[in-house]
């Protein structure tokens, strides 16, 4: 195990009056896989511009290890990086690229440098074409370059910058997968950005979502999915419908939410901020499409929401309805259909949607944005 | 109208494209039409014509120029001066062109006005100006003697010196700007990655930055290079008997002696060798590998 661990202590970035990265604490275990999560702007890479040394933070710590490298030049952090567009050096071949950091740090004269790139190379399955220059090489061989590169010095920390965004989506999947496979392998620490939600849940012991320069969040994939803290968050990692509603009573375990002539009840229990908002005071109610469950019109309760299926979405293994709600403002909502449901319903029917109290969460309401 | 259709769609593929970021054939040809004719009419009509010139005696012209070792050793001066220029160029040239990527606000303003202002001036005013500073009692000396360096005026101007050091201010642009147009296209994430993986920032200019910027010097040097074989008014005012160069001994050629065979011979041996010196620069450079993929 080579990784150490990695601590961002209120870190911030400013550019003139322009905050790029608030108050960031973040606490990093040896041979963890941590990715930051974000909208486009969100401060993601300029964090990591910062871990890396490029950028030096306007204010708080980075400490790697036991050792303050918040000035620290780049080149003495032994923090290895894979870009995202590699940088691979165009004028040096494959083997020249994975031997630059080693002969930086003066290890081409010990005899076994040479095996050490061979083993690289084998790693990386890239042994027989060597010799080749980056551009005679496909977007998935050289992305694989970029990372024997990044780990043939044994770097404790490796940052990640979308090292997957441009490849195309299967050869992404690939790649998550060897990448993955080498970090366990090598147990090196891994900070890994990207703007795909997905991609950081399958691949990260820990998600960070970060909005506005700010994390919102930091958190198991499971932890993020099924107890998002805010709406952000909850919109951010998957899929979700948000439902506005007035709170209409709650008690100890209950608290029903009025939207339009309907009662929605949601477990109390469910997220802190739940418990702040009074009797009438408007809420969101969040719903995954996979706790909605569509049924028959005539099934209709008093605790279901009715509406029209406007469109069928197959999705591999389920299918999704987007179902317009008959109540004003006659929201689309994405609801999940059983797969093993005997005749689904068909496009144009009506359907009554029902809520399982233990899943819903309610959030306040949107924020105006604009006049 | 009865066309086959096979033969519309070919006649369609000439006059609109198949890519619409792209000219149709036809159009290419059109819009390129008046270069391609004021080329022929302004330069290969007359360049064949001093060719033809050159030959008008048989091979006489070319037999005197080789046997008269004052005509070769012009020639050798001339290849000479222009690769000094080319190199206090390249060298003095770099650095300023490294600088302007790195400027920015009124530090990049104040270079490329230094720049280019000297580029928009007449090459004889600042012809001039260096005799106004190089005479025997122009400032430099002044200042020499004045500072008690010097006792008697220096002899600096009509040198090979003050030829080349006329010459490698006038070209100086033309050095830099294709230099700085290169190094500003590459990417700030090599010199990234180089220091993430340890390079410091001498070995980051080095071994990266430098190499791959070689591009634009080539061009800049070749620029300068064939710009400095033909130097003409610079050469002719101050330089010295002694630093005749092969543009003025053309010169002198056609307008003094009349002889205008022989300055055919001469301008066609002129012109081979920049062509010479052209293609083995394109050669070495195609040869570099990995640079395909930079530019």
């Amino acid at each position: 195990m080579i990784g150490k661990r990695l601590t961002l202590r209120h870190v911030q970035k400013t550019y003139g009056a322009v905050w790029a990265v608030r108050e960031v604490d973040l606490e990093i275990g040896a041979g963890e896989f941590v990715s930051i999560v974000g909208p486009s702007g969100s401060g993601k890479t300029t964090l990591l511009t910062l871990i890396a040394g490029f950028e030096t933070p306007t204010a708080g710590s980075i400490i790697v290890g036991d050792q303050d490298v918040t000035v620290l030049a780049p080149n003495r952090r032994n923090i290895g990086m894979v870009f995202q567009k590699y940088a691979l050096f165009p004028h040096m071949t494959v083997r020249k690229n994975i031997e630059f950091p080693l002969k930086m740090r003066g290890l081409t004269k010990h005899g076994d440098t040479s095996k050490r790139i061979d083993a690289m190379l084998d790693l990386v399955q890239l042994g027989s074409l060597q010799h080749r220059y980056p551009h005679q090489l496909s977007g998935g061989q050289q992305q694989r370059v970029a990372v024997a590169r990044a780990l043939v010095f044994d770097p404790p920390v490796i940052l990640m910058d979308e090292p997957l965004g441009a490849l195309d989506k299967k050869l992404r999947e690939a790649m998550q997968f060897e990448i993955k496979r080498l970090q366990e392998r090598i147990g090196a620490t891994v900070i890994y950005v990207t703007h795909d939600q997905e991609e950081a849940l399958t691949m990260s012991d820990r998600v960070a979502v970060m909005h506005k320069g700010r994390l919102e969040q930091v958190g198991t994939p499971n932890e993020l999915y099924a107890n998002p803290d805010n709406a952000f968050v909850a919109d951010f990692v998957g899929s979700i419908n948000f439902i506005p509603g007035t709170v209409s009573s709650k008690d100890q375990s209950l608290i029903a939410v009025k939207v339009g002539d309907t009662l929605v009840k949601v477990r109390a229990s469910n997220g802190g901020s739940i418990r702040e908002h009074e009797q009438g005071s408007d809420v969101r109610i969040a719903a995954r499409p996979e706790h909605i469950s569509i049924a028959p019109h005539g099934d209709r309760t008093s605790q279901s929401l009715t509406g029209t299926i406007e469109t069928v979405v197959f999705a591999g293994a389920s299918r999704t309805a987007l179902v317009r709600l008959h109540a004003p403002p006659h929201l689309l909502l994405r609801a999940d259909m059983p797969s093993d449901l005997l005749s689904p319903p068909e496009r144009g029917s009506d359907v009554a949607l029902t809520f399982a109290p233990d899943a819903l969460r309610v959030f306040g309401p949107a924020e105006r944005t604009g006049p | 109208m009865n066309i086959e259709p096979s033969s519309r769609r070919a006649l369609v593929t000439v006059i609109r494209p198949r890519n619409a970021s792209r000219y149709a054939p036809l159009t290419s040809w059109l819009l390129t039409l008046p270069l391609l004719a004021t080329f022929a009419v302004g330069f290969l009509y007359p360049v064949s014509k001093l060719v033809a010139l050159s030959f008008a005696s048989g091979s006489e012209s070319y037999l005197r120029l080789w046997g008269e070792p004052l005509y070769l050793s012009v020639l050798t001066t001339t290849a000479m001066t222009a690769a000094a220029v080319t190199v206090f160029c390249l060298v003095l040239g770099y650095p300023v062109a490294f600088a302007m990527t790195r400027f920015k606000g009124k530090a990049a303003i104040i270079t490329a006005a230094c720049v280019f202002v000297p580029l928009w001036t007449s090459v004889l005013i600042r012809s001039y100006a260096w005799i106004v500073l190089l005479q025997r009692n122009g400032i430099i000396n002044d200042s020499l003697q004045g500072a008690g360096l010097t006792e008697q005026p220096l002899k600096l101007l009509y040198t090979q010196g003050a030829v080349i050091l006329g010459m490698t201010h006038i070209l100086l642009p033309f050095a830099i700007l294709p230099i700085y147009a290169t190094l500003r296209t590459l990417p700030p994430d090599f010199a990234r990655a180089a220091a993430n993986l340890g390079a410091d920032r001498a070995r980051t200019f080095m071994l990266i930055t430098l190499p791959l910027s070689l591009p634009g010097v080539f061009a800049g040097g070749i620029l300068c290079f064939v710009l400095a074989l033909g130097f003409y008014i610079t050469p002719a005012l101050i330089g010295g008997p002694g630093s005749m160069l092969m543009a003025t001994l053309i010169g002198q050629q056609t307008t003094v002696l009349l002889d205008w065979p022989f300055a055919a011979a001469l301008s066609t041996i002129l012109l081979t060798f920049t062509l010479i010196i052209v293609f083995l620069f394109r050669r070495a450079l195609s040869l570099s590998k990995g640079f395909q993929s930079v530019h």
